[in-house]
């Protein structure tokens, strides 16, 4: 933890997610081997690491996708391990993006984004459309709404995913290298509109290899690698004054 | 020797009611074995406990034996162990839906697990209520790419049918052997009980090659 949370701990109101000693294995392997981290109302923390180190699995923990086997999480004052309601109600209030879209690929994107909202919050049809319209306006392809996700680019399939995970309304959003499957040139269209978020004022966790992104959007930035938060630093610090071992060497290969 | 059409059509009802009684008896036996085949389907999915262990014996037991077997058994040993007595016809529903049962279990498997987890994971991360999840993001894909197995399936418990006429059930077969036995022309009975056969399932194999083509044709979606 930085110098200046540690003085200053966040209030719990302002806490959004409290992450406790974590651990998760898979069979034999050791994915989280005690993953402590705070996040704040607000705040944009990108996760970096080399691949198999845990990021993806610490995140997944975070809206119960992965059950913990030690440890807990507190989300937006709800506790994990919970009950099927508790977590249910975790995932109501908590977006997720993945790597690879998952959008529905019998629905239209209209139906991909109204689905949670209507049947979840049991919202009026019209006011799901309505809502559906203004997200996917605001990610830029209201031309595409009564298309398939498979008649769309990677780019747009992702825009297409953050608007339905944010029909929910979200407190939090997750992002799980929301751009690692996008070809190169639409890989800005995407983070765009997570700069957009972050600029509204989304409480944001982000596992990213994009730097560039991470060093510009994030006020925090964590180094996972073996299932351990080996570094946790603003960004300047992070990329410019890493402390630790494995922080080092991966800033050399990476930048 | 010549064939025989005017008896085929003096007999002509006592063929139809084979062709009915067939066609009874298999629709039958798919529903009652679906409803069977989705509980074992669930109780393997299950992966664990009780329910997996028998789901699974049950599946693989009713795959491995011959179904003639299984139908000579319904209908002559049940009788012994048991106070009910069933007629030839409830014994071979009682029989093909077993059947049917292990055969879709399988099926209803396979389609279920084809689909993609991406999409179970994204449906779970937004908090749509479980069946929900059922009925719109996992069925409807699971459906479209089982089809062809349920289709070629059905033509092959139309085909099995044919073993009834052993415990003097009157489907087609039956009712072919016996009207050629009373009137010597197995030729044109057998004939016409195979061709009726070809008139059932030709149009359900086309079905299923028009669903597997277009399930690739589909590709990604």
């Amino acid at each position: 933890m930085n110098e200046a949370a540690a003085l200053n701990p966040p209030t719990p109101s302002d806490v959004a997610i409290l992450v406790n000693d974590v651990r998760k294995h898979f069979g034999d392997f050791q994915a989280l081997r005690g993953v402590s981290t705070t996040v704040s109302k607000g705040e944009v923390v990108c996760v970096v690491g080399p691949s198999g180190g845990g990021k993806s699995t610490l995140l997944r923990t975070i809206n119960g996708l992965e059950k913990i086997d030690g440890g807990s999480i507190e989300v937006l004052g709800l506790k994990l391990p919970g009950s099927r309601r508790e977590i249910q109600n975790i995932r109501r209030r908590v977006g997720m993006v993945f790597q690879s879209f998952n959008l529905f690929p019998q629905m239209t994107v209209r139906r991909n984004v109204a689905l949670a909202p209507r049947t979840a919050l049991g919202i009026s049809r019209d006011e799901a459309n309505e809502r559906t319209e203004r997200l996917i306006r605001r990610v830029g392809i209201f031309d595409q709404i009564d298309k398939y996700p498979s008649q769309l680019s990677g780019g747009q399939q992702q825009r297409v995913a953050i608007a339905r995970a944010l029909a929910m309304q979200p407190e939090i959003m997750l992002f799980d290298e929301p751009t690692s499957a996008l070809d190169p040139e639409m890989v800005n269209e995407v983070l765009d509109v997570m700069r957009d978020l972050a600029g509204a004022g989304m409480t944001m966790m982000v596992v990213t290899h994009e730097m560039g992104f991470a060093r510009e959007v994030a006020d925090r930035l964590l180094f996972v690698a073996e299932g351990r938060v080996l570094a946790d630093a603003p960004p300047t610090e992070f990329f410019d004054n890493p402390t630790n071992e494995r922080h080092i060497g991966f800033m050399s290969k990476i930048l | 020797m010549t064939f025989d059409f005017l008896i085929l059509r003096q007999h002509f009802p006592e063929m139809l009611s084979g062709v009915v009684t067939t066609v009874r008896i298999t629709a039958l036996s798919l529903v009652l074995g679906s409803f069977g085949g989705v509980v074992l389907c669930f109780g393997k999915l299950a992966g664990k406990g009780i329910g997996h262990v028998v789901s699974r014996f049950v599946i693989d037991f009713f795959r491995t034996i011959p179904e003639f077997v299984l139908i000579f058994w319904v209908y002559s040993c049940l009788p012994l162990l048991m106070t009910l007595r069933l007629s030839s016809e409830a014994s071979a529903i009682l029989a093909l839906s077993l059947y049917s049962a292990a055969y879709l279990a399988e099926i209803l498997r396979a389609g279920i697990l084809s689909v993609d987890r991406g999409q179970l994971e994204a449906s779970l991360s937004l908090g749509i209520p479980t069946a929900t999840i059922w009925v719109r993001v996992i069925v409807p894909p699971a459906v479209r790419r089982m089809s062809p197995a349920i289709i070629s399936f059905l033509s092959e418990l139309v085909k099995v049918t044919a073993l009834l006429s052993a415990i003097s059930v009157a489907e087609i077969t039956y009712q072919a052997d016996i009207l050629g036995g009373q009137t010597f022309a197995f030729l044109e009975f057998l004939t016409a009980a195979g061709a009726l056969y070809f008139v059932i399932i030709f149009p359900l194999s086309m079905a299923a090659r028009y669903s597997e083509h277009r399930l690739h044709r589909q590709g990604v979606r």
